[in-house]
C-alpha cells in the first residue's frame, strides 16, 4: 500500500517538474517573439498571427508560399504562416481532427469539395457569408458554379473556392504522332478514345489510364454523370449510381483493362511514372496535375476536354477545395477573412492557378492579360482546356448521412473488384449500392 | 565477517536505532529504485498506459473525435467489428503478412550474418549495405518499389520477360499484392535482424568452435550444435520483435496499395487508421486497437512460454 502511495507521489512530482519545464520554455519563446516583433519598426501594433493549413507540397507548395508572401508584404495588420499537411484531402481532414481534439485548430484551412458537408457539420466554422454580408461584397466575378461548391445545405456560403479542378485528358503528342494519330485533334468521345488507346498500345507502351482511385469517387462520378446518370437519387434517400449509366461507366473501364488491354491496372502514382516516362499515351486525370506532369516530362503534353458519349451533355465534377474560417477570436477571424479575401481575389487566385495548374476562381483573372490571360492563351495553352468545360461543372458529390466517406471506399473497393475480375461490373455496382444504401438510411 | 558484525551490531542497538536502520533500509530499497525509474515510468505512463486506457474507454463510445458529445454504446463497436467482413479479411491478411515476412526475414538475416562475419575483408561494407534498407525512408523507397513493380514498364517484369516469363501485376493483382508487400517487408526487416544476429554471434566464445574443430565437427555441425543453441535468446528476441513489427506494417500499405485492390492488402493496423481518420469512427477504431492489442499480447505470451524451456542463457 505504502509502496503504491510512494509511486504515485513520485509520478506526480515528476509530472509537475515536467510541466514546470515546459512552462518556462514557452515563456522564453513568448518573450523572444515579442522582442522580435517590437524590434524591427516603431509600429506599436503587432500583426495578428494566423495559420493557414494547406495540402500543397513540392512545386505546388511554392505557389502557396508565394501567395502568402504577397499577402504578408501587402499589409502589416495580419501575418500568415502556411502549414503544409501531407496526404491531400484525406490528410488534411485527419490533421484537422487531431488538432480539434487537442484544441489547436488553425484560423484558416483548406478542405476538399467532397468534404464540404462534413466540414459544415463537424468543424467550428465561421460561415464566410457573415463577412460577405457585412461588407456587401460583390461576388459576380466568381465563376458561379465554383461559388456553389462552398455552400452548405442551408444555402449559406461557408467557404470560398481556393483551387478548382476538372478531369481532363492529358496526352503525349510524341506518342500520338508515332501511332499515326493527329496530335492536334485528340479524341472527343469515349469510343474515339477507346480506338486511340488501341493504336497507342504497343509493346511496353499502354494506351490510356483513367485515374479512378481519386477518393470521393470523382472519376466514377464524371463517367456516370456524363453518361446521363446520377450518384445519388433526387430525394437523397438512396444512391443512383447502380442504374444503367453507372454500370456502363464501370463496364467501359473493365473493357479497357480486360478486353482491349489498353489500360494498365496500376494506381495513380505508377500511372504518373508511366506517363512521364513516355510509356502511357493518354492519362485522364485532374487539371491540378498539369504543372507536375509538364515539369517531369520531356515531351510535349496536349490536353483535351473530358470525353462525352455523343448523346448526353458533359458533366465534370469540380475537384479541388475551399478555404474556410475556423472560429477563434473576433480579431483573428477578421484576419483570417482578410487573407481568404486576398487568396480568392483575381491576383491571389492567379498565383494559385499559374503555380499549380488548378483553375482560377475569378473570371477576370482568366481574362486579364496581366494575370492569367496571356499565360493561358499563349504561353501554356494546355492549361486553358479546363476553362473550356467550366460551364459543364457540377458539384462534387457528397453522399448524404454520416457514413459518406465510408461509401466512397465501398464504391472504390467494388470498382477494384470489377477491374480485377472478382465481380462483373454490374454485380460490383449493385453490391456497392446495396451496402451504401444501408448507410444512408 | 561482515554479516556477522552487522548482525551483532543490530542486536546491540536500541529499539529506536533499529527503527531508523529499518527506515533507511526501506528508503534504500523502495524510494531510490523508484526515483531512478520515475522518468521511464512517467514516459511509460503518458505514452502507453494513459493512451491504452483512453482507447479502452473510447472503444465503448461512439465519437467522431471532434463533436463535443460522446455517446456510450457499450459493446456495439465490438459487435459491429465482428460483423464486418473487412475486419475478417484484414485479420487473415495480418497473419498472412506475418507468416510471410517473419520466418523469411529471420532465416535470411541469420544466414547473411554468418556469411558477413565469416568474410575477412570488406565486412564493414557488407554490413553497411545490408543495413541501408532499415534507415532508408520507407516513404521514398516505396515509390522506388512501385516503379520497379510497374507491370508494363517496371524493371522486374522486364527482367522476367528476358527469361520468357510474363511477370505478374505485382501490386494490383489481388493474388499478388500481398506477396509484393511481403517481399518489401522482408527486404526491410533483414538489416535490423542481421545486426541483432551479428551481435549474438560475437557473443559466442571462439574457444567452443576451436574445441569442436579439434573434435572433428564440420561447419554445419558446428552451426547446429554451437551457434544455433547459443543464439537462442537472440532468436527469441528477434522472433518477438519481428512478429510485433509485422503486425504493425503501415507505411508501405498506405503508400503503395491503400489496402487494395478490394482489401487484398488491408491489415488490422491499416484498418484502424481507416476507421479513425477516413470514416471518423473513433469507437470502432479503438475497439479494433483493443483486439489487436489482445492478439499481440497472446502471441507474445505463447511465444515466450513455448520457447522458454529451449532457450539457454549464457
Amino acid at each position: 500500500m505504502k509502496r503504491m502511495l510512494l509511486l504515485v507521489l513520485i509520478i506526480v512530482l515528476s509530472f509537475s517538474s515536467l510541466a514546470a519545464c515546459s512552462n518556462s520554455a514557452s515563456e522564453t519563446s513568448a518573450k523572444k517573439e515579442s522582442t522580435n516583433a517590437a524590434s524591427p519598426e516603431t509600429s506599436t501594433k503587432k500583426p495578428v498571427e494566423i495559420q493557414f493549413l494547406h495540402i500543397h507540397g513540392g512545386s505546388q507548395g511554392e505557389a502557396v508560399k508565394r501567395l502568402v508572401e504577397e499577402f504578408n508584404k501587402k499589409q502589416d495588420a495580419v501575418h500568415v504562416t502556411p502549414v503544409y499537411v501531407e496526404g491531400s484531402y484525406e490528410g488534411i481532414l485527419e490533421k484537422l481532427q487531431a488538432l480539434a481534439a487537442t484544441k489547436q485548430l488553425p484560423e484558416v484551412t483548406q478542405a476538399g469539395f467532397s468534404y464540404t458537408n462534413y466540414m459544415v457539420a463537424n468543424m467550428p466554422l465561421v460561415p464566410v457569408q457573415k463577412f460577405i454580408d457585412e461588407e456587401k461584397m460583390d461576388l459576380s466575378d466568381f465563376f458561379p458554379k465554383m461559388l456553389e461548391l462552398g455552400k452548405g445545405m442551408d444555402g449559406k456560403i461557408y467557404g470560398l473556392p481556393y483551387a478548382v479542378s476538372t478531369p481532363v485528358v492529358y496526352y503525349n503528342k510524341q506518342m500520338f504522332k508515332e501511332a499515326g494519330l493527329d496530335p492536334e485533334n485528340p479524341p472527343k468521345t469515349f469510343d474515339e478514345l477507346r480506338e486511340a488507346a488501341k493504336k497507342l498500345t504497343k509493346g511496353d507502351r499502354m494506351g490510356v489510364y483513367f485515374n479512378y482511385g481519386i477518393t470521393g469517387n470523382w472519376m466514377f462520378q464524371a463517367m456516370t454523370e456524363t453518361l446521363g446518370g446520377h450518384m445519388v437519387a433526387n430525394d437523397q434517400k438512396s444512391v443512383a449510381f447502380d442504374q444503367e449509366p453507372g454500370i456502363k461507366a464501370l463496364q467501359y473501364w473493365v473493357d479497357l483493362v480486360n478486353t482491349d488491354k489498353t489500360m494498365p491496372l496500376i494506381d495513380d502514382k505508377q500511372a504518373t511514372q508511366s506517363f512521364t516516362s513516355g510509356k502511357l499515351g493518354i492519362y485522364v486525370n485532374t487539371t491540378a496535375s498539369l504543372r507536375g506532369l509538364q515539369k517531369d516530362s520531356k515531351f510535349d503534353i496536349g490536353t483535351a476536354a473530358f470525353p462525352v458519349d455523343g448523346v448526353h451533355p458533359r458533366m465534370v465534377p469540380a475537384g479541388g477545395n475551399n478555404v474556410f474560417v475556423i472560429k477563434s477570436t473576433p480579431e483573428k477571424e477578421k484576419a483570417a477573412w482578410e487573407f481568404i479575401k486576398f487568396a480568392t481575389s483575381p491576383e491571389g487566385t492567379a498565383i494559385t492557378a499559374e503555380g499549380m495548374g488548378y483553375m482560377a476562381s475569378r473570371k477576370s483573372a482568366v481574362e486579364r492579360d496581366d494575370l492569367l490571360g496571356k499565360y493561358l492563351k499563349q504561353e501554356n495553352p494546355a492549361a486553358y482546356t479546363t476553362y473550356r468545360q467550366v460551364d459543364d461543372m457540377v458539384q462534387w458529390n457528397n453522399f448524404p448521412g454520416k457514413g459518406g466517406t465510408r461509401i466512397f471506399k465501398i464504391v472504390q473497393d467494388n470498382i477494384q473488384a470489377a477491374l480485377t475480375k472478382q465481380k462483373t461490373a454490374e454485380q460490383a455496382v449493385k453490391d456497392a449500392a446495396a451496402e451504401a444504401n444501408q448507410l444512408i438510411k | 565477517m561482515n554479516t556477522v558484525s552487522t548482525h551483532v551490531q543490530v542486536n546491540v542497538k536500541t529499539q529506536r536505532a533499529k527503527r531508523t536502520a529499518v527506515n533507511t533500509n526501506r528508503l534504500r530499497k523502495w524510494v531510490w529504485p523508484y526515483a531512478m525509474l520515475s522518468p521511464a515510468l512517467v514516459l511509460y505512463g503518458t505514452f502507453f498506459i494513459f493512451p491504452f486506457l483512453f482507447a479502452l474507454f473510447l472503444s465503448f463510445m461512439q465519437w467522431n473525435l471532434i463533436s463535443p458529445d460522446m455517446e456510450y454504446v457499450g459493446l456495439e463497436n465490438y459487435r459491429n467489428l465482428f460483423a464486418d467482413d473487412v475486419f475478417w479479411v484484414s485479420f487473415k491478411n495480418t497473419f498472412v503478412y506475418a507468416l510471410g515476412t517473419v520466418p523469411a526475414s529471420m532465416m535470411i538475416a541469420l544466414g547473411l550474418a554468418v556469411l558477413v562475419e565469416s568474410v575477412g575483408r570488406a565486412r564493414e561494407i557488407y554490413r553497411f549495405l545490408l543495413f541501408i534498407p532499415v534507415v532508408a525512408s520507407l516513404a521514398v523507397t516505396s515509390l522506388v518499389w512501385m516503379l520497379l513493380m510497374n507491370p508494363h514498364s517496371g524493371l522486374f517484369n522486364k527482367y522476367l520477360s528476358v527469361f520468357g516469363i510474363e511477370g505478374p501485376n505485382w501490386l494490383n493483382d489481388p493474388n499478388w499484392a500481398m506477396w509484393s508487400l511481403i517481399i518489401i517487408g522482408v527486404w526491410k526487416a533483414i538489416g535490423y535482424n542481421l545486426v541483432l544476429y551479428i551481435a549474438g554471434l560475437k557473443g559466442i566464445d571462439n574457444q567452443l568452435y576451436e574445441a569442436a574443430e579439434i573434435d572433428g565437427a564440420g561447419k554445419w555441425k558446428q552451426f547446429f550444435t554451437i551457434t544455433m543453441p547459443l543464439l537462442a535468446p537472440v532468436n527469441l528476441f528477434v522472433l518477438i520483435v519481428s512478429i510485433i513489427n509485422s503486425f504493425q506494417v503501415f507505411t508501405t500499405i498506405h503508400i503503395m496499395t491503400q489496402g487494395g485492390p478490394n482489401n487484398a492488402t488491408n491489415v488490422l493496423v491499416y484498418q484502424v487508421w481507416q476507421e479513425a481518420f477516413q470514416f471518423f469512427d473513433i469507437g470502432k477504431a479503438s475497439a479494433l486497437s483493443m483486439v489487436l492489442f489482445a492478439l499481440l499480447l497472446i502471441i507474445t505470451i505463447v511465444q515466450i512460454r513455448m520457447t522458454e524451456s529451449k532457450v539457454h542463457y549464457q
